[in-house]
């Protein structure tokens, strides 16, 4: 009798292992390792408004997801239900019906104080469930901003990365005759909304870099007198020189903090890198190779440095440390490596490379490992990084048409013209704004 | 008189005029260091709360008002009662109405009005006696369960292909299904795994579950996680599993491997 409760508790022990086992065995492992890389279809009505703006806001957001590849907004003319509203639930059969896989919906409004007020809502329409919400407030005329700023979270919430629509380009813009070229440095937003000239087109421009914490640029001016390095903040119009230099200065770029500026110096066909404190204005030489060392470009932590020279014979690209020491090359390629820039992830290093009659942007890893060309053409150079070091932007040249500015996503599949009609060379993409 | 005015007014001229020139000319000068400004307006945002429960669909009648109560079982058969003895009067004045009762998702609860309490030596002594009902075969008077939409599981060679063929053919619609976003940092890092449930016609038996603890703040893997359990919601139903091996493919556990998928991209 004593053991009647020991072997009815075995006998429960036996009995839940045995039911666990036969659940165990009643699932089915499938292993998922395939798939396919598709846009993913995403619904995107006019905004409810007074007026036309909350129509512009979704044409914005639409444009913007469209541009990047990744999504695939659908035809408004296919919607069947209309004038949503921001406080209901959509009925979500209704966008099944016609494909959609995610639905931004909103509502404009315009406070009593006369502030812009954008509520919108991001839709999983397979789950039906809301992935998110969010109010924006700003000034009626900023409402491009307000549009970027949806965009960007549209893309986070549904690819897990950061976006970079509320951004802009800073650019050469260039016009006039081959023999008399006016280069003048111009600015945009990332979709080519808002384009305008930040300089007058009496000075030749180049090399226009921003900094990747503020809204500030620094670009060479070439000028009757010779070649200048300024620094430029966008925002109040200011510029200062960083002074003069015993030779050509060009390829200026920011440190990542924005308390430096690296660049090279020309001297009787020696070029060198060098880097200044922008507090102190001391400049420190960091390459002494009797060869063309240029085109530096810090790592995100500001540890290191790329940069491009030809101590080996051809132009290749070599890492180094933020002091000068330890340069080394990780381009082992056939062709000419040139215009090397540093991903804000750190993951990878961008460059223009010229083989086989043509001119590609490529990556690699910065240890030189998995180099990957992108793009190829007569002539594609200048690469620069979106903020979320996952699109390229760069410039081509080809059929003689100009320069136009191109964009590149870090697989290569998705490539098309940036949406500024004129010609154009080296683009400088911003920070997110804040 | 004009003379000496003239006269007079000279050197306070001369002096305007050449402060007007030197405004000019730092003006000139100072031209060419000043760019134009571009003014960024500030942006503010703000999580808005979530949106009430959706509304009911469009009703052809007008809705019957329902109690606010505490969330009921699912609905089951009760036995048949006498009809009420006073008609109901319809319709129903419509009153703003509290969300439909939600289903608990656990389940049916256990019946309150529950027998006493039994003795733990008298749990056990049931659950012996129903172990051997179990245990014994139950080929006396029922015969063995009819093979489609057998709920258990068979362990027989054919119960065996059964279940791997139906794991080929979610396996496959899975993968033409799933988006992958392999150029998303962090992206093939990723393993999700989902369960999910199937109906003997292949549709889904309640939502998908992700396995996974949550990584809060991860939005790479939030990001993933949808995508592995929007898949599986498209993928659904699969029709093309035979409905007579059910026993065999009720549930899966579908493991959505991003470093496998995009190790050639």
């Amino acid at each position: 009798m004593r053991l009647k409760p020991l072997s009815h508790l075995i006998l429960a022990v036996c009995l839940v292992l045995g039911l666990t086992t036969a659940r165990a065995r009643a699932e089915i492992t499938v292993n998922v390792n395939q798939g396919v890389t598709q846009p993913l279809p995403i619904s995107i009505p006019g905004f409810n408004s007074a007026n036309t703006v909350g129509a512009d806001i979704a044409k914005v957001i639409s444009g913007d997801l469209e541009r990047s590849g990744l999504f695939k907004p659908l035809d408004p003319n296919s919607f069947l239900e209309r004038n949503l509203d921001v406080n209901v639930q959509p009925r979500f059969p209704d966008w099944k019906t016609i494909g959609s896989q995610a639905l931004v919906n909103g509502q404009v409004t315009v406070d009593a104080d006369g502030r812009l007020r954008v509520d919108f809502r991001l839709w999983d329409v397979v789950s039906e469930q809301q992935l998110q919400g969010l109010q924006f407030t700003s000034t009626p005329e900023n409402w491009r901003r307000v549009a970027h700023k949806i965009s960007d979270a549209v893309y986070k919430r549904l690819t897990g990365e950061e976006g970079y629509f509320d951004t802009r380009i800073v650019f050469v813009a260039e016009s006039g005759t081959k023999i008399k070229r006016i280069k003048r440095l111009a600015i945009m937003d990332q979709d080519g909304a808002n384009p305008s000239f930040l300089t007058d087109g009496s000075y030749q421009v180049l090399t226009p870099r921003f900094s990747t914490s503020t809204q500030e640029i620094t670009y060479m001016a070439l000028r009757d007198t010779g070649a200048s390095l300024y620094l430029f903040n966008i925002e109040t119009g200011r510029q200062e020189t960083l002074g003069k230099f015993p030779g050509m200065v060009f390829a200026p770029r920011f440190s990542p903090d924005g308390a430096k500026v690296a660049f090279s110096v020309e001297r009787a066909g020696n070029s060198d890198v060098y880097v200044m404190d922008l507090r102190s204005r001391a400049t420190t030489r960091l390459t002494t190779d009797p060869s063309i060392d240029t085109s530096p470009s810090f790592a995100p932590d500001g540890q290191h440095l790329v940069f491009n020279s030809d101590r080996g014979g051809s132009p290749q690209i070599y890492v180094m440390n933020a002091d000068g020491s330890g340069a080394h090359r990780i381009s082992f390629g056939a062709g000419r490596y040139t215009t090397p820039v540093w991903s804000p992830r750190g993951d990878f290093i961008a460059f223009t490379k010229q083989t086989g009659g043509e001119f590609h942007i490529g990556v690699m890893k910065p240890d030189g490992s998995d180099e990957r060309i992108l793009t190829s053409s007569f002539l594609d150079e200048g690469p620069t990084w979106a903020p979320n070091g996952r699109v390229l932007m760069f410039f081509r040249e080809q059929g003689g048409a100009g320069p136009r500015l191109w964009t590149v996503d870090i697989t290569g599949r998705i490539q098309q013209q940036a949406p500024y009609p004129g010609q154009a060379s080296d683009p400088a993409w911003s920070p997110l704004l804040n | 008189m004009r003379g000496d005015n003239r006269t007079d007014l000279k050197p306070s001229m001369v002096a305007a005029v050449a402060l007007h020139l030197a405004v000019v000319v730092s003006g000139l000068i100072a031209w060419p260091w000043m760019g134009k400004p571009v003014q960024i307006a500030n942006v503010t945002a703000i999580t808005l709360t979530p949106t009430k429960a959706a509304p009911p669909p469009p009703a052809l009648q007008a809705p019957e008002e329902q109690q606010a109560t505490a969330p009921e079982p699912v609905p089951q058969p009760e036995p048949p009662k006498p009809p009420p003895p006073k008609p109901q009067p319809t319709p129903k004045p419509v009153k703003p109405t509290p969300p439909p009762p939600k289903i608990d998702p656990k389940g049916i609860p256990k019946p309150v009005a529950a027998k006493p309490k039994p003795a733990e030596p008298d749990f056990l002594s049931s659950l012996s006696s129903s172990l051997d009902k179990t245990v014994k075969p139950s080929a006396s008077t029922k015969g063995p369960p009819r093979q489609e939409t057998a709920p258990v599981a068979r362990t027989d060679p054919g119960a065996e292909q059964a279940t791997a063929n139906a794991a080929d053919a979610v396996g496959a619609r899975l993968n033409r299904i799933w988006n992958k976003s392999c150029g998303v940092e962090g992206f093939r890092d990723v393993v999700i795994h989902v369960k999910f449930n199937l109906t003997p016609e292949g549709g889904l038996q309640g939502a998908p579950q992700v396995l996974d603890p949550p990584q809060a703040g991860n939005s790479v893997w939030q990001a993933a996680a949808d995508r592995a359990v929007r898949a599986v919601v498209q993928a659904a139903p699969f029709s093309e599993l035979p409905r007579q091996t059910y026993g065999q493919w009720r549930t899966f556990n579908a493991v959505f491997n991003g470093k496998e998928a995009c190790q050639n991209q």
